[in-house]
């Protein structure tokens, strides 16, 4: 680790899961971001897999893993540094959802990393604002911290504790479902997707039975036969409720824009739209070969 | 896409480096041979996936080239034979071994977990951490749904191979 200098521990995307430290790299000169992991029992094969499979994974939408160093005890994986989650970009421009275009730059972008990585058969797990870069330079949107989530194997009590709110999670995960698939991710874009829009999350609830019920009441109660989980225990009882228009709820999204979203947070995650064919959309037609950006204080 | 797909795979393959480093070393090529019977009969003991065979001898080969081996000291063969085969396990199988009972079928040597998790780590940054290489099962995974083997018939030709 000689060749780099580490200095503060940055939230970044991934804080809560293994301490992440602003560095230097000595050699280069340029900022990078160092995720430290104690392996004192051995490298994880989550981890094995996960960092094999991001050290292949090269695309402008997913956060470089430049380097990864080791001690006896410790891993450090050294990616670029980016300047501020998305979270934090949205906040700081308090305008950022008039203009439709934007939305759909970022959204497109995240669709891009996201299916490049399915295509790679890795998962990310915890999608969010706070999970996505942004490259103030050239408003560049990168997706950080792939698949570590469950990788580092946090237990799911510090995850709770950890995490502020489950909102990003998907209806199927909620109800306890044992694997995670791709469709996860996608509904978590798709909440992202509303956040751009409304300026604040779609779904709220402090647990996750307080968030079914509000998933359910906007989209309705799924029936037996539709529900999102496969699970022979006891389904917990949810109150029958029929879908609301999902329009109403996302005021200043156009139609073809309310479809999208309806695919991306389809309940059933069977039936759910994938990242690779939400990129074919209607709603990215406009956006031709090249995202536009608008500047970015206009 | 298809096409797309076979020239990714052309284009990441590569050569086995060592095959020179053992025409030259005799000493070594014995060594080898040994690792790979092993590590073979381990992969029946277990009946592990062919892929996972395939995976431990890709490391051992590429780990061997790179790393200065010293062959008078047989014991770091066997080291790193289940350093190999535990990490292939790892990438390949849903269930993984205990350390110490992956060292069968007439284990010359024992070594304790934190041993071979550091044969391992050594290992992982040797290859780069790239555990993922093209191999002759990912041509033929790629040919049985090109012409169209149903899943089932596929996976069951797979397992086979």
């Amino acid at each position: 680790m000689e060749k780099y200098t580490l200095f503060d521990e940055i939230g970044g995307g991934g804080g809560a899961y293994g301490k992440v430290y602003k560095a230097l790299d000595t050699v280069s000169t340029e900022d990078v971001a160092v995720q430290v992991i104690s392996v004192e029992l051995g490298v994880p094969s989550t981890v094995t897999r996960e960092i094999s499979a991001l050290k292949e994974m090269h695309h402008p939408n997913i956060v470089r893993l430049r380097d990864v160093e080791h001690t006896e005890n410790q891993m450090f994986l050294v990616f670029e540094y980016l300047h501020i989650n998305f979270k934090e970009y949205m906040d700081s421009i308090p305008d950022f959802a008039n203009n439709p275009l934007t939305i759909k730059g970022f959204l497109h972008q995240i669709l891009r990393g996201v299916a490049y990585c399915h295509a790679h058969e890795v998962l990310h797990r915890d999608l969010k604002p706070q999970s996505l870069m942004i490259d103030k330079d050239t408003n560049t949107l990168k997706v950080a911290n792939f698949g570590l989530v469950r990788a580092l194997g946090v237990p799911v009590n510090t995850y709770k504790s950890e995490v502020d709110t489950p909102c990003y999670r998907a209806p199927e995960m909620l109800l306890g479902s044992p694997n995670y698939l791709s469709s996860g991710d996608v509904w978590s874009i798709g909440c992202i997707f509303a956040e751009m829009v409304n300026q604040k999350p779609l779904f709220r609830g402090e647990s996750e039975i307080n968030l079914s019920k509000h998933i359910f009441s906007i989209l309705g109660t799924p029936d037996e036969d539709n529900w999102p989980v496969a699970t022979s225990s006891p389904k917990p009882k949810f109150r029958r409720q029929h879908p609301k228009d999902l329009a109403t709820f996302v005021p200043n999204l156009d139609p073809v824009g309310v479809n999208l979203l309806s695919k991306m947070i389809c309940t059933d995650p069977i039936r759910r739209i994938t990242a690779r064919d939400a990129l074919e959309h209607q709603y990215f037609k406009e956006l031709m070969q090249q995202v536009c950006f608008p500047a970015q204080n206009s | 896409w298809e096409d797309e797909e076979l020239s990714t795979l052309l284009s990441k393959q590569e050569s086995n480096q060592l095959c020179k480093k053992l025409e030259v070393n005799p000493s070594l090529a014995r060594v080898r041979v040994e690792a790979v019977d092993w590590m073979l009969k381990v992969n029946a003991h277990y009946s592990f996936n062919g892929l996972t065979a395939v995976l431990a001898v890709n490391y051992l080969d590429r780990f061997l080239f790179s790393f200065q081996f010293q062959s008078e000291k047989p014991w770091m063969t066997q080291l790193v034979a289940v350093s190999c085969l535990s990490l292939a396990a790892k990438v390949e199988e849903t269930q993984v071994p205990l350390l110490l009972d992956l060292q069968v079928e007439d284990s010359r040597y024992m070594f304790e977990a934190k041993t071979i998790q550091r044969m391992e780590i050594l290992i992982l940054s040797t290859l780069q951490w790239k555990m993922n290489p093209v191999t002759p099962l990912s041509f033929l995974d790629y040919i049985t749904r090109r012409i169209g083997l149903k899943d089932y018939l596929c996976w069951e030709f797979l397992k086979r191979c």
